[in-house]
């Protein structure tokens, strides 16, 4: 009984009370995860949120001016340890780390005192970057945001608008089609979310419709599915920004998941990436095509890289944890959990930019 | 079922489960939806079974086996469309959408299950293990219903069956892998699949390579084929010394591979190369170095290797030019439809549309400016002024001169624009478009392209007469050959109009010698025909002036100018003296024949005068050399009196094909004409001839009754002259050219080809049959392929060329079937061209098609066909040498030409030789209903086509026909057929026989009409030396129509009507045949009209009824002759009569209608038969009356209709009134009629 007690508080505060209207919106309930955090039964996950250590270093990371598109395959990285310690700090506040607070709130605040980012070049690849490094960004502000004072959130406010908004523009190419694209509509659906601007929000929306739309009735994406070795991966970066909006829309009462436009929905999209990951020459159909697919030029050969946990301290299945969360009916969700306690679980905390942040501590359970 | 090696493990496996499937069945449709729940969950823990740690490959496959069957019973279900499942069907749909949620679908179980039973090939023991699951594999991936998945799956069947070292199969499912990725309609996914299928391929040997290449082209985007093609050389290099080696390392040895002319090695390794600028132009040199070696294909691959778009539009347009200026542009295509949509396309597009044209191929060139003006449409403002040069350009060439207008408003006139402005307003200049041209003049900034616009226009109004204003536009000229261009067309309009000082000063006023030279000659020519031979003189002396002021070739080639202008002209010695200053041996003897020639046409001048006997002009025809000599002097023969049959003969010795059938079809139309004028107009018959009218012995009293019998069972019945009716001059005066069907045929596009085993095609079945002889191709095909199983090869869609074909199937197991070089493609099997796909063999495409008679090749169509400027030979491959026939090798195999129902071929102006033996439909160019087994399953339009201006050379039939309908064949030269040159048979109908030259059959007759052949035009053509008659029509052919024809020298008749009714032969020309002019057998309302009948051995007109029931060897022949009737009618009028053995002869014929006819230099007897004695009675009154001779006994009319007597071609019906309206026996059982005399004597046969 008190087992059935326990699981029903926590559901309450999950996610039952997340489609409360009252609550504060963004990518999660920021203070219903807190409490949350602080109740016993998530000691682990609390952990999980201060698994990492606060580096004394982050307060003196230079910003960044500017980020740059690359020679050849690849993202600028140049504010890779920036979106490192703003993910590590947001998750530490998130636990209560009072000093991490104070940490992430400064570090905010220098760079958006020095406009970092600001001088961008207009270009998709140093967009791409830039769109990374803005997710955990947004979260942090939305986990901050209690402790500012009215100056500091404007101040903030008016360095990470401007920046999102930026980034919602057109290259004329694949790019304002495929992943990248997603990443942004993630992006400014979270940021829409948080700062309260509808339309913002509604253009994440109306995109997770049409990325659902554009799927083949296999659940694959076309865009990313012809990338040679690298279809599966970008198959799991798409879904990661798929899983952002549905998890933004679902701080405000609204049910991605279980949207459908035409045949598709998210868990046929899902299942797809599983079937590749047990199987990968499943994905041959359409991964011969072989568009720019990195350094692997045998598309037989899917980099499933992703399973582990990357050398940068990323999983770039973090993604999973709020799926896993919430724990819906279906075998797509049977087979991820299956996955999840296989190969997964043992990486906690699961930390990527694509989800924002550290995906244990904001859902983890 | 997993594929075990355990044969009954699988069949026990299978058995249960089929018996679950069943029971599952049954249960689900009986309990709805709980099992329909049950059957998706069973599918999902199926699947989450295989997913399990520690499960074996097999039963993995079991797992997914499983997983699969459930999901196709679902489908089976959702399938439903009786209201009575509507619960289950709904039920069963709404299951298969959650377990395609959860990743669930048939294709993908079924990848699941390939991908878990593929290592079962390498573990299976026994071949016969490996065989079945083959099979089982086979059918796995053959069931994918996505085509993407589909190809995947063959891609991964090739791999395994690599790995395995079964090359063959490896290259079977790669190029199964290509059809299916064929059926993909994601274009990159597409291109993928092709990528998929090259890879794989690329590492199977020589044929792998040819298929990897055909799988490269078809990847539809170039970047994608630059990488594929990146790909593919890594693949080629693996394993050697330059796997690993740096990219500084791979360019420098492919330059210097390049250098010492390795093409292929310098390509191989610059493809190795990473993408740069300097792989881009090697690859650019490479393709510019293989073209000028005409090695096309590498070109092709370098090309492909290209990512720079520019300089990959740039290469590619350098290859489909250098085609196109190598006269074969159709190999193009591939090239050119491979491309992606683009402005280099259109560029490239619009040039070779503007070749096209100019080669006569409008639609192919419309189609190509139609694409590209759709394309030019869609582009920016930008985009449309780059490419807005090109296409003005190419409207121009196309002559849409009015479209090039309306886009030369547009044009910037700079750089190209001006150019392409400046070649618009010269063409509508030489179009006579004067002013339209003129107002582009202020645009044309480029000097020489302003001049040669100028100097257009300048022309035109020379020759409009404005001398002035041509003039005028002279100091605006800036070439000397611009202004030379305009002197000489002024001086020959001066000339023209008489005013030869003008003319004169002009032509002395050309700067350029060789415009000089043709001015002072066309003055020269002019003033000796206005009768000025001083001034003819003088331009000649100055014309020879200027070639002797040239350098030695030049000098040579202006004197022969001169000689060939003048050699009719000027005196011999003149000429002579002229022929001894040229040193070129060569061009000497071309002088020499060229005064030969002149001497020749002298002597027919003066034979049309009276002045020399024929042996003297015909010694002269014979030194005539050259064939364009011949061809010439052949067309002035012409004019004279039989001059038709000297010049035949000149013609038949003419060397070059292709010049002999032009000349052969000018000569027939020249005869046309002439067998068309009435008989006074005609050559030597002009009111001086010496024409008998009247008899000199008359055996009967004169009587003045309207009706005189005779003691012969005759009568003799006056009527008045009818009105001759015009119908004839209703018949067409021209006929379709080759230019008419080179014109409509389509731009290769679209072509889907293949392979198929032969005896199970309808349409090819037939030929692989037991002949009467018992001889079986099956086996022939079987020895020569090498397959158990014979292959034909099919164009299934679209429209292909014969070398497209051939590369098609390079790198596919039909590969041997069909073989492609530069100078011949070679079939090696049959070729079938299904409804709606079109096949193109064309010069454009290749120099020559054989056929091989050794491999059993031939090409059957139920689609189009379109033999178009070619070249066909059917060849023994033993020899190299066409498979010559006569009569003794008739039944041996030779290729052959078939057209079924629904099926078109035309071919045109194109050589065809040695084809056809002794079998059904199998006689060489046949048309023919069916077949069977097609046609009982749906109605079949009639096969239909023209043949037109082509040379048909010792085919077994040169055309056959059965049941085909409107096929025109026209301008033709039939040679050396065995049987007979032209069959139309079998209820063919409206077919247009017309201008043919039909000669040289072995066995037969030239032209046949055969067997309820009706509605039918024979007009004009030659017919002789023939074995049989020139042209017959038997066995119930009907209202057809024989005109202006010339059968002459045949060993039989000139025209020969047997058992066939109601045909009207009017204006032809019946000489010299060695039985009659005209012979009637069994057949009634016939009309023969102006027709000039002379000198054949037997009779001028012999008609007769006779017993063809019992011939002389007891047998009957033909089943149908059975039911003819023995009745001859006819009407003779207008005819002229001349040197025969008799003129005319009958036996039996119930009534001939005569008048007008006339007999000249009929010296021996007039009249013959029945009729003979009646010269005197007859020609009297035929010269003032009609005169009907009438047998006594009057048989029934027939019932039948004839279309021609209501349609006007008849001239009057006399004929017809003595035939009872009803009842009575046809006479030949009436004792002492002409009928029973006639049917009672010995039988005549053909």
């Amino acid at each position: 009984m008190k087992t059935v007690l326990i699981v029903l508080l926590l559901n309450a505060l999950t996610i039952g009370s997340s489609y409360a209207q009252t609550k504060r919106q963004g990518l999660f309930d920021v203070e219903l995860r807190r409490a949350a955090l602080a109740q016993p039964a998530f000691t682990s996950v609390r952990a999980a949120c201060l698994a990492i250590p606060r580096d004394p270093a982050w307060s003196s990371l230079k910003p960044v001016e500017s980020l740059k598109a690359t020679e050849g395959y690849g993202t600028d990285g140049a504010a890779n340890s920036y979106a490192w310690a703003v993910m590590v700090l947001t998750g530490r506040t998130l636990a209560g780390d009072a000093v991490s607070e104070t940490s992430l709130r400064d570090l905010l605040l220098a760079w958006a005192k020095a406009k970092a980012f600001a001088n961008t070049e207009v270009e998709h690849d140093a967009y791409y970057a830039l769109k990374r490094v803005l997710l955990p960004t947004v979260v942090a502000y939305s986990v901050l945001e209690r402790g500012l004072d009215e100056g500091q959130k404007r101040e903030l406010s008016e360095w990470i608008d401007p920046l999102v908004r930026r980034i919602d523009r057109n290259f004329d190419g694949v790019v304002d089609r495929n992943n990248h694209r997603y990443l942004a509509d993630s992006l400014l659906m979270a940021w829409g979310a948080v700062v309260k601007d509808e339309a913002l929000y509604a253009k994440g929306h109306d995109r997770y419709r049409a990325i659902l739309a554009e799927a083949r009735p296999d659940g694959s994406l076309a865009l990313e599915t012809r990338r040679g070795a690298r279809a599966l991966w970008y198959m799991r970066q798409s879904l990661a920004s798929l899983t952002v909006m549905a998890e933004v829309a679902a701080t405000r009462g609204t049910d991605l998941y279980d949207l459908r436009a035409g045949e598709v929905n998210f868990d046929r999209i899902m299942s797809y990436l599983l079937n590749g990951i047990a199987e990968p020459n499943v994905v041959m159909a359409y991964a011969s095509e072989n568009y720019i697919p990195g350094g692997e030029t045998d598309a037989r050969r899917q980099d499933l890289g992703f399973m582990v946990k990357r050398n940068h301290g990323r999983h770039y299945m973090a993604w999973a944890e709020p799926l896993i969360a919430r724990d819906r009916a279906g075998l797509a969700t049977k087979r991820l959990k299956a996955l999840f306690v296989r190969n997964i679980r043992s990486d906690r905390p699961l930390i990527d930019e694509f989800v924002g942040g550290n995906a244990t501590c904001f859902w983890g359970r | 079922m997993t594929a075990s090696s355990r044969s009954d493990g699988r069949r026990r496996l299978r058995t249960a489960l089929f018996l679950l499937s069943m029971a599952l069945t049954s249960s689900a449709m009986a309990q709805g939806g709980n099992e329909v729940s049950r059957l998706a969950d069973e599918a999902r823990q199926a699947f989450l079974s295989a997913e399990q740690s520690g499960v074996s490959p097999k039963q993995k496959a079991g797992f997914y086996q499983v997983a699969r069957a459930r999901v196709k019973l679902l489908e089976k279900f959702a399938g439903q469309d009786d209201a009575g499942a509507a619960e289950l069907r709904d039920g069963a749909r709404s299951e298969l959408m959650r377990l395609a949620d959860d990743g669930l679908s048939h294709d993908i179980l079924s990848s699941f299950l390939l991908q878990s039973s593929l290592g079962d090939l390498a573990g299976a023991g026994s071949a016969a293990d490996r065989v079945e699951v083959g099979v089982s594999l086979h059918q796995i991936a053959g069931e994918q219903r996505s085509a993407a998945y589909r190809a995947a799956a063959f891609v991964d069947l090739a791999n395994v069956y690599a790995k395995a070292g079964s090359q063959d199969r490896a290259l079977r499912y790669a190029s199964l892998a290509i059809a299916a990725a064929d059926q993909i309609s994601e274009q990159g996914t597409r291109g993928g699949a092709y990528k998929a299928a090259a890879r794989v391929a690329a590492g199977l040997g020589p044929s792998g390579a040819d298929l990897a290449d055909r799988a490269v082209t078809r990847i539809p985007q170039s970047r994608d084929r630059a990488n594929a093609r990146h790909e593919l050389a890594r693949i080629q290099i693996k394993g050697s010394a330059w796997e690993k080696a740096a990219d500084v390392k791979l360019m420098e040895e492919a330059k210097r591979r390049l250098e010492v002319g390795d093409l292929p090695g310098s390509i191989l390794l610059t493809l190795s190369l990473l993408d740069s600028k300097a792989r881009d132009d090697l690859l650019s040199s490479l393709v510019d170095g293989a073209i000028s070696r005409q090695e096309g294909k590498v070109a092709f691959v370098a090309a492909q290797g290209i990512v720079n778009s520019t300089s990959h539009e740039k290469a590619i347009g350098s290859l489909v030019r250098s085609y196109a200026d190598r006269g074969i542009a159709l190999q193009a295509a591939e090239i050119l439809n491979a491309m992606q949509d683009g402005s280099g396309k259109v560029s490239i597009q619009l040039q070779l549309a503007g070749d096209l044209k100019q080669a006569g191929y409008d639609a192919m060139a419309d189609q190509l400016l139609s694409a590209s003006i759709r394309q030019f449409d869609t582009y920016s403002e930008t985009q449309q002024h780059a490419v807005l040069p090109k296409l003005v350009r190419a409207l121009t060439r196309s002559e849409r001169l009015d479209e090039a207008l309306r886009y030369a408003g547009r044009i910037e006139p700079a750089g190209e624009g001006s150019s392409s402005l400046g070649e618009l307003a010269k063409t509508l200049a030489d179009h006579d478009r004067v002013s339209d041209a003129e107002a582009l003049l202020p645009r044309l900034v480029d000097r020489d392209g302003r001049s040669h616009a100028l100097s257009a226009i300048a022309r035109a109004k020379s020759k409009s007469g404005d001398i002035a204003g041509a003039m005028q536009i002279i100091p605006e000229l800036v070439g000397t050959d611009d202004e030379a261009r305009v002197l000489a067309s002024v001086a020959g309009a001066y000339s023209h109009s008489g005013d030869f000082g003008q003319a004169m000063a002009m032509a002395e006023r050309i700067q350029d010698a060789q415009y000089r030279l043709a001015a002072l000659l066309e003055v020269s020519r002019q003033a000796s025909r206005q009768n000025k031979p001083d001034i003819s003189n003088r331009a000649l002396n100055d014309s020879v002036q200027t070639a002797e002021s040239l350098e030695a070739g030049a000098r040579d080639k202006s004197l022969l100018a001169i000689i060939r202008s003048q050699a009719s002209e000027a005196s011999q010695a003149r000429v002579g003296e002229l022929v001894r200053r040229i040193t070129g041996a060569s061009v000497r003897t071309r002088a020499e024949q060229l005064i030969v020639a002149a001497a020749a046409r002298d002597l027919a001048k003066k034979k049309t005068r009276g002045e020399i006997p024929d042996a003297l002009l015909l010694r002269g025809i014979k030194k005539v050399e050259a064939d364009e000599d011949k061809a010439e002097l052949a067309l002035e023969l012409a004019t004279l009196p039989e001059g038709g049959i000297h010049a035949a003969d000149l013609i038949r010795s003419v060397q070059d094909q292709r010049l002999r059938q032009t000349a052969f079809r000018r000569l027939a139309e020249m005869q046309v004409d002439l067998l068309r004028k009435p008989a006074e107009e005609q050559p030597g018959f002009g009111a001086s001839e010496e024409v008998q009218t009247v008899a000199s012995v008359s055996e009967e009293p004169e009587e003045t009754a309207q009706e005189i019998q005779t003691r012969r069972g005759l009568a003799l019945i006056i009527g008045d002259h009818e009105k001759s009716t015009n119908a004839v001059e209703q018949l067409p005066h021209s006929f379709v050219t080759a230019a008419g069907i080179r014109a409509v045929t389509p731009w290769p596009t679209g072509a889907v080809v293949g392979s198929t085993f032969a005896n199970h095609n309808p349409y090819i079945a037939k030929f692989f049959e037991d002949d009467e002889g018992g001889n079986t191709r099956l086996e022939q095909a079987i020895r020569h392929q090498g397959l158990s199983s014979p292959r034909v090869i099919v164009v299934q869609s679209g429209v292909a060329t014969l070398s497209m074909v051939a590369r098609q199937l390079q790198g596919t197991d039909a590969r041997d079937l069909i073989q492609h070089g530069a100078d011949a493609v070679t079939v090696k099997a049959p070729i079938f061209v299904a409804p709606g796909a079109t096949l193109i063999l064309s010069r454009l495409d290749s120099p020559v098609y054989r056929l091989s008679a050794d491999a059993g090749a031939f090409i059957v169509n139920a689609g189009n066909v379109h033999i178009i400027d070619a070249e066909v030979v059917g060849i023994s491959e033993t020899s190299g040498q066409p498979l010559w026939a006569d009569a003794d090798t008739s039944t041996k195999f030779r290729p052959f030409l078939l057209t079924w129902g629904d099926g078109r071929m035309n071919v045109a102006s194109s050589a065809l030789v040695a084809l056809g033996y002794n079998n059904a439909k199998s006689f060489g160019l046949s048309y023919s209903s069916g077949p069977e087994r097609v046609a009982e399953l749906r109605d079949q339009a009639r096969p239909t086509g023209v043949v037109v201006d082509s040379v048909f050379h010792n085919f077994h039939f040169g055309f056959h026909s059965y049941e085909a309908e409107r096929v025109q064949v026209v301008g033709n030269e039939f040679r050396d057929s065995v049987v007979y040159a032209l069959d139309s048979h079998d209820r063919t109908r409206e077919t247009i026989i017309a201008l043919n030259t039909v000669y040289g059959t072995k066995q037969r007759h030239g032209i046949t009409i055969s067997r309820e052949v009706n509605d039918g035009l024979v007009i004009g053509n030659m017919t002789f030396d023939n074995a049989g008659s020139g042209i017959v029509i038997d066995r119930n052919s009907t209202n057809n129509v024989i005109h202006a024809n010339s059968s002459f020298r045949n060993a039989q008749d000139g025209v020969s009507v047997f058992e066939s009714s109601c045909n009207v032969l009017s204006n032809n020309y019946l000489a010299s045949n060695r039985r009659d002019g005209l012979k009637v057998r069994n057949s009634f309302d016939v009309g023969a009209y102006s027709n000039r009948i002379e000198s054949n051995s037997s009779s001028g007109v012999s008609a007769y009824i006779a017993n063809i029931s019992t011939p002389k060897g007891g047998e009957i022949q033909n089943a149908d002759q059975a039911g003819y009737r023995p009745l001859a009618s006819l009407s003779l009028r207008h005819n002229r009569f001349s040197a025969n053995g008799v003129g005319i002869n009958t036996q039996g014929v119930s009534s001939l209608a005569m008048s007008s006819n006339r007999f000249v230099k009929q010296s021996r007897r007039l009249l013959g038969g029945d009729i003979r004695g009646l010269e005197g009675q007859i020609l009297r009154l035929t010269s003032q009356s009609d005169v009907l001779i009438a047998s006594t006994c009057r048989p029934a009319r027939p019932d039948s209709v004839c279309r021609l007597r209501d349609r006007g071609f008849f001239e009057g019906n006399t004929e017809l009134q003595v035939l009872r309206s009803q009842g009575g026996s046809d006479c030949t059982d009436v004792n002492g009629s002409v009928q029973h005399r006639a049917f009672s004597s010995t039988p005549q046969g053909t």
